[in-house]
Protein backbone atom coordinates (compact mmCIF):
# COMPACT_ATOMS: atom_id res chain seq x y z
CA UNK A 1 0.00 0.00 0.00
CA UNK A 2 1.36 3.37 -0.78
CA UNK A 3 1.66 5.97 1.84
CA UNK A 4 0.50 9.44 1.00
CA UNK A 5 1.15 12.34 3.18
CA UNK A 6 2.29 15.82 2.88
CA UNK A 7 4.99 17.92 4.27
CA UNK A 8 3.63 19.67 7.21
CA UNK A 9 6.27 22.33 7.42
CA UNK A 10 6.08 23.88 3.99
CA UNK A 11 2.51 23.64 3.19
CA UNK A 12 1.74 27.27 2.88
CA UNK A 13 -0.41 29.49 4.96
CA UNK A 14 -2.62 27.21 6.75
CA UNK A 15 -0.13 24.72 6.90
CA UNK A 16 -0.87 21.69 8.33
CA UNK A 17 -1.67 18.87 7.00
CA UNK A 18 -1.96 15.57 6.51
CA UNK A 19 -3.16 13.10 4.47
CA UNK A 20 -3.30 9.93 5.62
CA UNK A 21 -2.87 6.76 5.04
CA UNK A 22 -3.51 3.83 5.51
CA UNK A 23 -2.59 0.96 7.27
CA UNK A 24 -5.27 -1.37 7.27
CA UNK A 25 -5.79 -3.63 9.88
CA UNK A 26 -2.93 -5.66 9.57
CA UNK A 27 -1.33 -4.90 12.82
CA UNK A 28 -3.69 -6.74 14.96
CA UNK A 29 -2.08 -9.30 17.10
CA UNK A 30 -5.39 -10.17 18.61
CA UNK A 31 -7.29 -9.63 15.43
CA UNK A 32 -9.14 -6.74 16.92
CA UNK A 33 -7.53 -3.69 15.35
CA UNK A 34 -9.40 -3.22 12.12
CA UNK A 35 -7.94 0.02 10.84
CA UNK A 36 -5.30 2.56 11.68
CA UNK A 37 -5.12 6.12 10.46
CA UNK A 38 -2.18 8.39 11.04
CA UNK A 39 -1.69 12.11 10.82
CA UNK A 40 0.40 14.95 12.15
CA UNK A 41 -0.08 18.56 13.05
CA UNK A 42 2.58 21.24 12.93
CA UNK A 43 2.39 24.31 15.10
CA UNK A 44 3.38 27.48 13.37
CA UNK A 45 2.49 31.11 13.13
CA UNK A 46 -0.68 31.46 11.19
CA UNK A 47 -3.45 33.95 11.44
CA UNK A 48 -5.86 31.30 12.56
CA UNK A 49 -3.62 29.40 14.95
CA UNK A 50 -5.58 29.33 18.13
CA UNK A 51 -3.93 29.57 21.48
CA UNK A 52 -5.12 28.14 24.78
CA UNK A 53 -5.62 31.22 26.91
CA UNK A 54 -5.64 29.27 30.18
CA UNK A 55 -2.23 27.79 29.39
CA UNK A 56 -0.99 31.15 28.21
CA UNK A 57 -2.05 32.70 31.50
CA UNK A 58 -0.28 29.99 33.45
CA UNK A 59 2.97 30.49 31.55
CA UNK A 60 3.02 34.27 31.75
CA UNK A 61 4.34 34.68 35.31
CA UNK A 62 7.17 32.22 34.62
CA UNK A 63 8.00 34.00 31.39
CA UNK A 64 7.95 37.38 33.13
CA UNK A 65 10.01 36.05 36.01
CA UNK A 66 13.02 35.40 33.83
CA UNK A 67 12.51 37.97 31.09
CA UNK A 68 14.81 40.54 32.68
CA UNK A 69 17.69 38.12 32.84
CA UNK A 70 17.13 36.13 29.65
CA UNK A 71 16.10 38.91 27.27
CA UNK A 72 19.18 41.00 28.03
CA UNK A 73 21.06 41.62 24.78
CA UNK A 74 24.71 40.69 25.29
CA UNK A 75 26.04 40.96 21.75
CA UNK A 76 25.35 41.33 18.07
CA UNK A 77 26.24 38.80 15.43
CA UNK A 78 27.06 39.72 11.84
CA UNK A 79 25.67 36.47 10.52
CA UNK A 80 23.43 33.59 11.57
CA UNK A 81 25.72 31.14 13.36
CA UNK A 82 24.73 27.66 12.34
CA UNK A 83 25.93 24.15 13.08
CA UNK A 84 27.36 21.73 10.55
CA UNK A 85 30.08 19.27 9.61
CA UNK A 86 32.98 18.86 9.06
CA UNK A 87 33.22 22.40 10.47
CA UNK A 88 30.73 25.22 10.99
CA UNK A 89 30.57 28.88 11.92
CA UNK A 90 29.01 28.11 15.27
CA UNK A 91 31.27 25.12 16.00
CA UNK A 92 34.37 27.17 15.23
CA UNK A 93 33.25 30.15 17.30
CA UNK A 94 32.20 27.92 20.21
CA UNK A 95 35.52 26.05 20.23
CA UNK A 96 37.71 29.12 19.77
CA UNK A 97 35.96 31.01 22.56
CA UNK A 98 36.24 28.03 24.90
CA UNK A 99 39.90 27.52 23.96
CA UNK A 100 40.77 31.16 24.59
CA UNK A 101 38.75 31.68 27.75
CA UNK A 102 39.85 28.38 29.29
CA UNK A 103 43.48 29.02 28.48
CA UNK A 104 43.30 32.46 30.07
CA UNK A 105 42.08 30.88 33.30
CA UNK A 106 44.51 27.97 33.08
CA UNK A 107 47.51 30.21 32.44
CA UNK A 108 46.61 32.52 35.30
CA UNK A 109 46.71 29.62 37.75
CA UNK A 110 49.50 27.46 36.29
CA UNK A 111 51.50 29.46 33.72
CA UNK A 112 50.66 26.61 31.37
CA UNK A 113 48.67 26.59 28.17
CA UNK A 114 46.64 23.89 26.49
CA UNK A 115 47.44 23.01 22.88
CA UNK A 116 43.99 22.49 21.42
CA UNK A 117 40.30 22.10 22.25
CA UNK A 118 37.66 19.61 21.14
CA UNK A 119 33.94 19.19 21.81
CA UNK A 120 30.99 17.15 20.51
CA UNK A 121 28.26 18.04 18.04
CA UNK A 122 25.53 17.11 20.49
CA UNK A 123 26.88 19.64 22.99
CA UNK A 124 25.75 22.56 20.85
CA UNK A 125 22.01 22.57 21.37
CA UNK A 126 20.78 25.57 19.35
CA UNK A 127 21.95 27.92 16.64
CA UNK A 128 22.34 31.68 16.97
CA UNK A 129 20.42 34.21 14.89
CA UNK A 130 21.92 37.10 12.97
CA UNK A 131 21.62 40.33 14.91
CA UNK A 132 20.93 40.72 18.59
CA UNK A 133 22.02 37.85 20.82
CA UNK A 134 20.40 37.54 24.23
CA UNK A 135 21.54 35.73 27.33
CA UNK A 136 18.60 33.37 26.68
CA UNK A 137 20.07 32.49 23.28
CA UNK A 138 23.26 31.34 25.00
CA UNK A 139 21.27 29.31 27.52
CA UNK A 140 19.58 27.52 24.62
CA UNK A 141 22.88 27.02 22.84
CA UNK A 142 24.46 25.69 26.04
CA UNK A 143 21.74 24.66 28.51
CA UNK A 144 24.03 22.26 30.36
CA UNK A 145 26.04 23.14 33.43
CA UNK A 146 29.18 21.68 31.83
CA UNK A 147 32.56 23.06 32.84
CA UNK A 148 35.83 23.42 30.99
CA UNK A 149 38.58 20.95 31.83
CA UNK A 150 42.22 20.61 30.78
CA UNK A 151 43.25 17.04 29.97
CA UNK A 152 46.88 15.88 29.99
CA UNK A 153 47.17 13.34 27.18
CA UNK A 154 49.72 11.05 25.60
CA UNK A 155 50.23 11.21 21.85
CA UNK A 156 48.42 7.93 21.43
CA UNK A 157 45.42 9.20 23.42
CA UNK A 158 45.32 12.28 21.20
CA UNK A 159 45.39 10.05 18.13
CA UNK A 160 42.48 8.06 19.53
CA UNK A 161 40.48 11.27 20.01
CA UNK A 162 41.21 12.40 16.48
CA UNK A 163 40.36 8.98 15.03
CA UNK A 164 37.04 9.16 16.86
CA UNK A 165 36.32 12.71 15.67
CA UNK A 166 37.04 11.61 12.08
CA UNK A 167 34.72 8.63 12.46
CA UNK A 168 32.01 11.15 13.43
CA UNK A 169 32.66 13.21 10.25
CA UNK A 170 34.07 16.09 12.26
CA UNK A 171 33.26 17.83 15.53
CA UNK A 172 33.87 21.36 16.89
CA UNK A 173 37.64 21.91 17.45
CA UNK A 174 40.08 24.75 17.98
CA UNK A 175 43.83 24.95 17.23
CA UNK A 176 43.61 21.54 15.63
CA UNK A 177 43.53 20.81 11.90
CA UNK A 178 43.11 17.59 9.97
CA UNK A 179 41.58 16.08 6.86
CA UNK A 180 39.06 13.25 6.74
CA UNK A 181 38.97 10.56 4.11
CA UNK A 182 36.66 7.56 4.58
CA UNK A 183 36.21 8.64 8.19
CA UNK A 184 39.98 8.42 8.81
CA UNK A 185 42.15 11.43 9.69
CA UNK A 186 45.29 12.64 7.90
CA UNK A 187 47.51 15.75 7.79
CA UNK A 188 47.00 16.38 11.49
CA UNK A 189 48.47 19.52 12.99
CA UNK A 190 48.10 20.90 16.49
CA UNK A 191 48.53 24.57 17.19
CA UNK A 192 50.23 24.95 13.81
CA UNK A 193 52.73 22.11 14.27
CA UNK A 194 52.47 18.62 12.70
CA UNK A 195 51.13 16.09 15.19
CA UNK A 196 53.84 14.00 16.91
CA UNK A 197 52.55 10.80 18.48
CA UNK A 198 55.57 10.61 20.81
CA UNK A 199 54.73 13.96 22.43
CA UNK A 200 52.38 14.76 25.31
CA UNK A 201 49.60 17.28 24.78
CA UNK A 202 47.13 19.26 26.81
CA UNK A 203 43.59 19.58 25.53
CA UNK A 204 40.58 21.61 26.62
CA UNK A 205 37.19 19.97 26.60
CA UNK A 206 33.99 19.73 28.64
CA UNK A 207 33.75 17.74 31.85
CA UNK A 208 31.02 15.78 30.06
CA UNK A 209 33.50 14.34 27.56
CA UNK A 210 36.31 14.16 30.10
CA UNK A 211 34.08 11.93 32.27
CA UNK A 212 33.47 9.51 29.41
CA UNK A 213 30.47 11.13 27.72
CA UNK A 214 29.82 10.51 24.03
CA UNK A 215 31.61 7.16 24.43
CA UNK A 216 35.00 8.76 25.30
CA UNK A 217 35.50 6.11 27.96
CA UNK A 218 39.29 6.23 27.75
CA UNK A 219 39.33 9.88 28.79
CA UNK A 220 38.29 8.93 32.31
CA UNK A 221 41.87 7.78 32.90
CA UNK A 222 43.48 11.06 31.80
CA UNK A 223 44.79 13.62 34.31
CA UNK A 224 42.33 16.49 34.59
CA UNK A 225 42.62 20.10 35.74
CA UNK A 226 39.19 21.56 36.46
CA UNK A 227 39.02 25.27 35.70
CA UNK A 228 35.84 26.08 37.59
CA UNK A 229 34.59 27.82 34.47
CA UNK A 230 31.26 26.86 32.93
CA UNK A 231 31.09 26.75 29.15
CA UNK A 232 27.98 28.93 29.19
CA UNK A 233 29.64 31.53 31.39
CA UNK A 234 32.70 31.59 29.13
CA UNK A 235 30.48 32.24 26.10
CA UNK A 236 28.45 34.95 27.81
CA UNK A 237 31.62 36.67 29.05
CA UNK A 238 33.11 36.62 25.56
CA UNK A 239 29.97 38.17 24.02
CA UNK A 240 29.92 40.85 26.71
CA UNK A 241 33.61 41.64 26.24
CA UNK A 242 33.19 42.02 22.48
CA UNK A 243 30.22 44.31 22.99
CA UNK A 244 32.10 46.42 25.51
CA UNK A 245 34.86 46.87 22.95
CA UNK A 246 32.29 47.96 20.38
CA UNK A 247 32.76 44.80 18.35
CA UNK A 248 30.22 42.49 16.77
CA UNK A 249 30.49 38.70 16.77
CA UNK A 250 32.05 37.13 13.72
CA UNK A 251 33.09 33.61 12.81
CA UNK A 252 34.89 32.03 9.89
CA UNK A 253 35.24 28.73 8.15
CA UNK A 254 38.96 27.97 7.77
CA UNK A 255 38.98 24.31 6.72
CA UNK A 256 40.31 23.29 10.12
CA UNK A 257 38.58 20.00 9.38
CA UNK A 258 37.93 19.15 5.76
CA UNK A 259 36.87 16.16 3.70
CA UNK A 260 39.26 14.81 1.10
CA UNK A 261 37.25 14.15 -2.02
CA UNK B 1 11.37 17.86 5.11
CA UNK B 2 9.66 18.08 1.80
CA UNK B 3 9.43 21.08 -0.40
CA UNK B 4 6.45 22.69 -1.99
CA UNK B 5 6.69 20.59 -5.12
CA UNK B 6 6.51 17.42 -3.10
CA UNK B 7 3.53 18.88 -1.36
CA UNK B 8 1.71 19.56 -4.60
CA UNK B 9 2.71 16.16 -5.84
CA UNK B 10 1.34 14.50 -2.77
CA UNK B 11 -1.85 16.51 -3.03
CA UNK B 12 -2.22 15.26 -6.57
CA UNK B 13 -1.51 11.76 -5.35
CA UNK B 14 -4.11 11.95 -2.68
CA UNK B 15 -6.70 13.30 -5.06
CA UNK B 16 -6.07 10.39 -7.34
CA UNK B 17 -6.37 8.07 -4.42
CA UNK B 18 -9.73 9.52 -3.49
CA UNK B 19 -10.94 9.09 -7.01
CA UNK B 20 -10.02 5.45 -7.05
CA UNK B 21 -11.01 4.41 -3.62
CA UNK B 22 -14.14 2.46 -3.14
CA UNK B 23 -16.66 3.45 -0.60
CA UNK B 24 -15.17 2.61 2.73
CA UNK B 25 -17.01 0.12 4.80
CA UNK B 26 -18.85 2.06 7.40
CA UNK B 27 -17.30 0.30 10.30
CA UNK B 28 -18.52 2.76 12.86
CA UNK B 29 -22.11 1.99 12.05
CA UNK B 30 -21.63 -1.53 13.32
CA UNK B 31 -21.52 -0.28 16.89
CA UNK B 32 -18.84 -2.67 18.01
CA UNK B 33 -16.00 -0.62 16.57
CA UNK B 34 -14.30 1.73 19.01
CA UNK B 35 -12.00 4.50 17.86
CA UNK B 36 -8.98 5.19 20.03
CA UNK B 37 -7.03 8.36 19.29
CA UNK B 38 -3.37 8.36 20.31
CA UNK B 39 -1.63 11.74 20.39
CA UNK B 40 2.12 11.91 20.91
CA UNK B 41 5.12 14.18 21.38
CA UNK B 42 8.80 13.48 22.10
CA UNK B 43 11.92 15.42 23.04
CA UNK B 44 10.04 18.62 23.76
CA UNK B 45 13.14 19.79 25.68
CA UNK B 46 11.51 22.55 27.71
CA UNK B 47 10.19 24.34 24.61
CA UNK B 48 7.27 26.08 26.25
CA UNK B 49 7.20 29.06 23.89
CA UNK B 50 7.33 28.93 20.09
CA UNK B 51 10.76 29.50 18.56
CA UNK B 52 11.36 33.23 18.08
CA UNK B 53 10.94 34.82 14.67
CA UNK B 54 14.72 35.20 14.22
CA UNK B 55 15.59 31.54 14.83
CA UNK B 56 17.78 30.36 11.93
CA UNK B 57 15.96 27.08 11.53
CA UNK B 58 12.67 26.81 13.43
CA UNK B 59 11.27 30.35 13.43
CA UNK B 60 7.72 30.58 14.74
CA UNK B 61 7.26 26.84 15.28
CA UNK B 62 5.95 24.98 18.32
CA UNK B 63 4.54 26.35 21.57
CA UNK B 64 2.48 24.67 24.29
CA UNK B 65 -0.41 27.14 24.18
CA UNK B 66 -1.09 26.19 20.57
CA UNK B 67 -0.61 22.49 21.26
CA UNK B 68 -3.01 22.71 24.15
CA UNK B 69 -5.66 24.44 22.03
CA UNK B 70 -5.42 21.70 19.43
CA UNK B 71 -5.58 18.97 22.05
CA UNK B 72 -8.71 20.54 23.52
CA UNK B 73 -10.25 20.59 20.07
CA UNK B 74 -9.44 16.93 19.43
CA UNK B 75 -10.79 15.95 22.83
CA UNK B 76 -14.03 17.71 21.97
CA UNK B 77 -14.26 15.73 18.74
CA UNK B 78 -13.11 12.31 19.92
CA UNK B 79 -14.37 10.19 22.76
CA UNK B 80 -11.24 8.21 23.55
CA UNK B 81 -7.98 10.15 23.50
CA UNK B 82 -4.66 9.02 24.97
CA UNK B 83 -1.95 11.69 25.12
CA UNK B 84 1.59 10.35 25.43
CA UNK B 85 5.12 11.71 25.55
CA UNK B 86 8.36 9.86 24.96
CA UNK B 87 10.83 11.61 27.27
CA UNK B 88 13.43 14.36 27.23
CA UNK B 89 10.74 16.58 28.63
CA UNK B 90 13.50 18.77 30.06
CA UNK B 91 16.62 20.70 29.04
CA UNK B 92 16.86 23.13 26.18
CA UNK B 93 15.44 26.47 27.25
CA UNK B 94 15.90 28.72 30.30
CA UNK B 95 12.57 27.46 31.68
CA UNK B 96 14.45 24.38 32.89
CA UNK B 97 17.55 26.27 34.08
CA UNK B 98 15.49 28.79 36.01
CA UNK B 99 12.51 26.76 37.26
CA UNK B 100 14.02 23.28 37.34
CA UNK B 101 11.29 21.41 35.46
CA UNK B 102 8.20 22.74 37.21
CA UNK B 103 6.84 24.58 34.19
CA UNK B 104 7.16 21.64 31.79
CA UNK B 105 5.37 19.21 34.12
CA UNK B 106 2.69 21.72 35.04
CA UNK B 107 1.90 22.39 31.38
CA UNK B 108 1.82 18.71 30.52
CA UNK B 109 -0.50 18.06 33.44
CA UNK B 110 -2.72 20.92 32.36
CA UNK B 111 -2.90 19.44 28.85
CA UNK B 112 -3.91 16.11 30.35
CA UNK B 113 -0.94 13.97 29.35
CA UNK B 114 -1.61 10.35 30.30
CA UNK B 115 2.03 9.25 30.55
CA UNK B 116 5.63 9.90 29.60
CA UNK B 117 8.87 7.97 29.88
CA UNK B 118 12.34 8.90 31.14
CA UNK B 119 14.71 10.33 28.53
CA UNK B 120 18.45 10.70 29.05
CA UNK B 121 18.18 14.47 29.48
CA UNK B 122 15.60 14.04 32.20
CA UNK B 123 18.58 13.15 34.42
CA UNK B 124 20.36 16.44 33.62
CA UNK B 125 19.80 18.07 36.99
CA UNK B 126 20.48 14.82 38.82
CA UNK B 127 18.09 12.31 40.33
CA UNK B 128 17.35 14.25 43.52
CA UNK B 129 15.98 17.08 41.38
CA UNK B 130 14.03 14.66 39.23
CA UNK B 131 12.40 13.10 42.27
CA UNK B 132 11.59 16.54 43.68
CA UNK B 133 9.88 17.46 40.42
CA UNK B 134 7.91 14.32 39.65
CA UNK B 135 5.02 15.15 42.01
CA UNK B 136 4.28 18.17 39.79
CA UNK B 137 3.21 15.70 37.10
CA UNK B 138 -0.35 14.43 37.34
CA UNK B 139 0.63 11.52 35.07
CA UNK B 140 3.00 8.58 35.54
CA UNK B 141 6.45 8.08 34.06
CA UNK B 142 6.52 4.59 32.59
CA UNK B 143 9.92 2.93 32.42
CA UNK B 144 10.42 -0.81 32.04
CA UNK B 145 14.19 -1.19 31.71
CA UNK B 146 15.84 1.17 34.21
CA UNK B 147 16.27 -0.51 37.56
CA UNK B 148 16.04 2.33 40.07
CA UNK B 149 15.98 0.09 43.15
CA UNK B 150 19.22 1.42 44.59
CA UNK B 151 18.39 5.10 43.90
CA UNK B 152 16.06 7.85 45.13
CA UNK B 153 13.90 7.10 42.09
CA UNK B 154 12.90 3.73 43.52
CA UNK B 155 9.12 3.26 43.16
CA UNK B 156 8.76 6.64 41.43
CA UNK B 157 8.10 5.17 38.01
CA UNK B 158 5.93 2.28 36.86
CA UNK B 159 7.09 -0.49 34.49
CA UNK B 160 3.80 -0.57 32.59
CA UNK B 161 0.28 0.76 32.76
CA UNK B 162 -3.04 -0.23 31.29
CA UNK B 163 -5.46 2.48 30.21
CA UNK B 164 -9.08 1.62 29.52
CA UNK B 165 -10.89 3.88 27.07
CA UNK B 166 -14.34 3.13 25.74
CA UNK B 167 -14.00 -0.44 26.91
CA UNK B 168 -10.72 -0.89 25.03
CA UNK B 169 -7.55 -1.81 26.95
CA UNK B 170 -4.38 -0.05 25.92
CA UNK B 171 -1.18 -1.37 27.48
CA UNK B 172 1.80 0.98 27.62
CA UNK B 173 5.40 0.25 28.60
CA UNK B 174 8.55 2.37 28.27
CA UNK B 175 12.18 1.91 27.27
CA UNK B 176 15.16 4.11 28.17
CA UNK B 177 18.47 4.37 26.35
CA UNK B 178 21.81 3.12 27.68
CA UNK B 179 23.11 5.80 30.04
CA UNK B 180 26.80 4.90 30.23
CA UNK B 181 28.75 7.08 27.83
CA UNK B 182 25.71 9.29 27.30
CA UNK B 183 24.87 10.74 30.70
CA UNK B 184 27.42 11.63 33.35
CA UNK B 185 27.38 8.84 35.89
CA UNK B 186 27.10 11.26 38.79
CA UNK B 187 23.70 12.26 37.40
CA UNK B 188 22.21 8.77 37.08
CA UNK B 189 23.97 7.22 40.05
CA UNK B 190 23.13 3.57 40.66
CA UNK B 191 20.49 3.33 37.97
CA UNK B 192 20.91 0.01 36.18
CA UNK B 193 20.20 -0.11 32.47
CA UNK B 194 18.61 -3.41 31.53
CA UNK B 195 18.40 -4.91 28.04
CA UNK B 196 15.50 -3.10 26.32
CA UNK B 197 14.79 -5.99 23.94
CA UNK B 198 14.38 -8.44 26.82
CA UNK B 199 12.21 -6.06 28.81
CA UNK B 200 10.15 -5.27 25.72
CA UNK B 201 9.56 -8.96 25.09
CA UNK B 202 8.51 -9.45 28.70
CA UNK B 203 6.17 -6.46 29.10
CA UNK B 204 4.63 -6.71 25.61
CA UNK B 205 3.79 -10.36 26.27
CA UNK B 206 2.44 -9.53 29.69
CA UNK B 207 0.23 -6.72 28.37
CA UNK B 208 -1.04 -8.44 25.23
CA UNK B 209 -1.26 -12.08 26.21
CA UNK B 210 -1.79 -12.05 29.95
CA UNK B 211 -3.66 -8.81 30.46
CA UNK B 212 -5.41 -9.11 27.07
CA UNK B 213 -4.77 -5.53 26.01
CA UNK B 214 -6.28 -4.68 22.65
CA UNK B 215 -3.46 -2.29 21.78
CA UNK B 216 0.13 -2.39 23.09
CA UNK B 217 2.24 0.74 22.81
CA UNK B 218 5.95 1.12 23.59
CA UNK B 219 7.24 4.55 24.59
CA UNK B 220 10.83 4.24 23.38
CA UNK B 221 13.61 6.69 24.04
CA UNK B 222 16.08 4.36 22.26
CA UNK B 223 16.28 6.38 19.03
CA UNK B 224 14.87 5.59 15.57
CA UNK B 225 17.91 3.97 13.97
CA UNK B 226 21.70 4.21 13.85
CA UNK B 227 24.50 3.66 11.37
CA UNK B 228 26.31 1.61 13.95
CA UNK B 229 25.04 -1.58 15.52
CA UNK B 230 23.07 -0.12 18.39
CA UNK B 231 19.64 -1.04 19.66
CA UNK B 232 16.96 1.19 18.12
CA UNK B 233 13.26 1.36 17.37
CA UNK B 234 13.90 -0.25 14.01
CA UNK B 235 15.72 -3.20 15.59
CA UNK B 236 13.09 -3.46 18.31
CA UNK B 237 10.23 -3.37 15.79
CA UNK B 238 11.67 -6.13 13.61
CA UNK B 239 12.37 -8.54 16.39
CA UNK B 240 9.37 -7.75 18.57
CA UNK B 241 6.15 -9.58 19.27
CA UNK B 242 2.94 -8.29 20.83
CA UNK B 243 3.62 -4.59 20.12
CA UNK B 244 1.33 -2.59 17.83
CA UNK B 245 2.98 0.80 17.98
CA UNK B 246 6.35 2.18 19.01
CA UNK B 247 6.30 5.89 19.81
CA UNK B 248 9.94 6.91 19.50
CA UNK B 249 12.26 9.70 20.55
CA UNK B 250 15.87 10.62 21.29
CA UNK B 251 17.13 10.97 17.70
CA UNK B 252 14.84 13.98 17.06
CA UNK B 253 13.73 12.28 13.85
CA UNK B 254 10.90 13.89 11.91
CA UNK B 255 9.10 10.87 10.50
CA UNK B 256 6.51 12.63 8.36
CA UNK B 257 4.51 9.47 8.53
CA UNK B 258 4.90 6.49 10.85
CA UNK B 259 7.04 3.74 9.35
CA UNK B 260 5.60 0.25 9.03
CA UNK B 261 7.67 -2.78 9.88
CA UNK B 262 7.00 -6.49 10.12
CA UNK B 263 7.65 -8.02 13.49
CA UNK B 264 9.22 -11.41 14.14
CA UNK B 265 6.02 -13.15 13.13
CA UNK B 266 5.37 -10.95 10.11
CA UNK B 267 2.70 -8.84 11.78
CA UNK B 268 2.66 -5.13 11.13
CA UNK B 269 4.02 -2.71 13.67
CA UNK B 270 4.24 1.05 13.37
CA UNK B 271 7.12 3.27 14.47
CA UNK B 272 6.32 6.97 14.90
CA UNK B 273 8.41 9.96 15.97
CA UNK B 274 7.70 13.67 15.61
CA UNK B 275 11.07 15.42 15.69
CA UNK B 276 11.51 17.52 18.80
CA UNK B 277 10.68 20.75 20.64
CA UNK B 278 6.91 20.38 20.34
CA UNK B 279 7.06 21.46 16.71
CA UNK B 280 4.59 18.73 15.84
CA UNK B 281 1.94 16.57 17.41
CA UNK B 282 1.51 13.05 16.06
CA UNK B 283 -1.83 11.32 15.85
CA UNK B 284 -2.69 7.68 15.36
CA UNK B 285 -6.31 6.53 15.33
CA UNK B 286 -6.91 2.87 16.03
CA UNK B 287 -10.26 1.34 15.18
CA UNK B 288 -10.80 -1.65 17.41
CA UNK B 289 -13.52 -4.20 17.08
CA UNK B 290 -14.85 -5.10 20.50
CA UNK B 291 -15.26 -8.68 21.60
CA UNK B 292 -14.12 -10.02 18.30
CA UNK B 293 -12.43 -13.31 17.78
CA UNK B 294 -11.93 -12.40 14.16
CA UNK B 295 -8.41 -12.86 12.87
CA UNK B 296 -8.78 -11.23 9.50
CA UNK B 297 -8.92 -7.72 8.33
CA UNK B 298 -12.33 -6.43 7.35
CA UNK B 299 -11.03 -4.63 4.36
CA UNK B 300 -8.66 -1.96 3.64
CA UNK B 301 -10.28 1.40 3.89
CA UNK B 302 -8.32 4.42 3.00
CA UNK B 303 -9.26 7.70 4.45
CA UNK B 304 -7.73 10.84 3.10
CA UNK B 305 -8.27 14.00 4.99
CA UNK B 306 -6.65 17.17 6.09
CA UNK B 307 -6.08 18.41 9.55
CA UNK B 308 -5.68 21.99 10.47
CA UNK B 309 -4.37 23.52 13.62
CA UNK B 310 -6.94 26.25 13.51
Amino acid sequence: MQVFFSPTMTAGRFSIILLFPLLAAACSQSGKITKVETSQYAFRDTLNASVDSIIEKTIQPYRDGMAGQMNEVIGTSDVALTKGQPESLLGNLFSDVCFNMANETYYATSYLKADFAFFNNGGIRAQLPKGKITRGNIFELMPFENELVVLSLTGSQVKKIIDYMASKDGVPVSHLRFKISNQLPSDISIDGVPFDSTKEYKAITSDYLANGGDQYFFLTEAKKDYLNLKIRDALILYFQQQTKQGKTITANLDQRISYVK
Amino acid sequence: MSNRRDFLKSMAGSAALLGLSWSPIDVLAKHEIEKITILHTNDVHSHIDPFPANDPKWAGLGGVARRSALIRKIRAEEKSVLLLDVGDVFQGTPYYNVYGGEVELKMMSEMGYDASTIGNHDFDHGMDELVRNLPKASFPFICSNYDFTDTVMNQKTVPSKIFTKGGIKIGVFGLGIELRGLVDQKLYGNTIYQDPLEKAAYYAHYLKQEMKCDIVICLSHLGYKYKEDKVSDEILAKQSLNIDLILGGHTHTFLDNPVRYRNRHGKEILVAQVGWAGIKLGRIDFYVEKNSGRKDVIGSTVKVSEKSIA
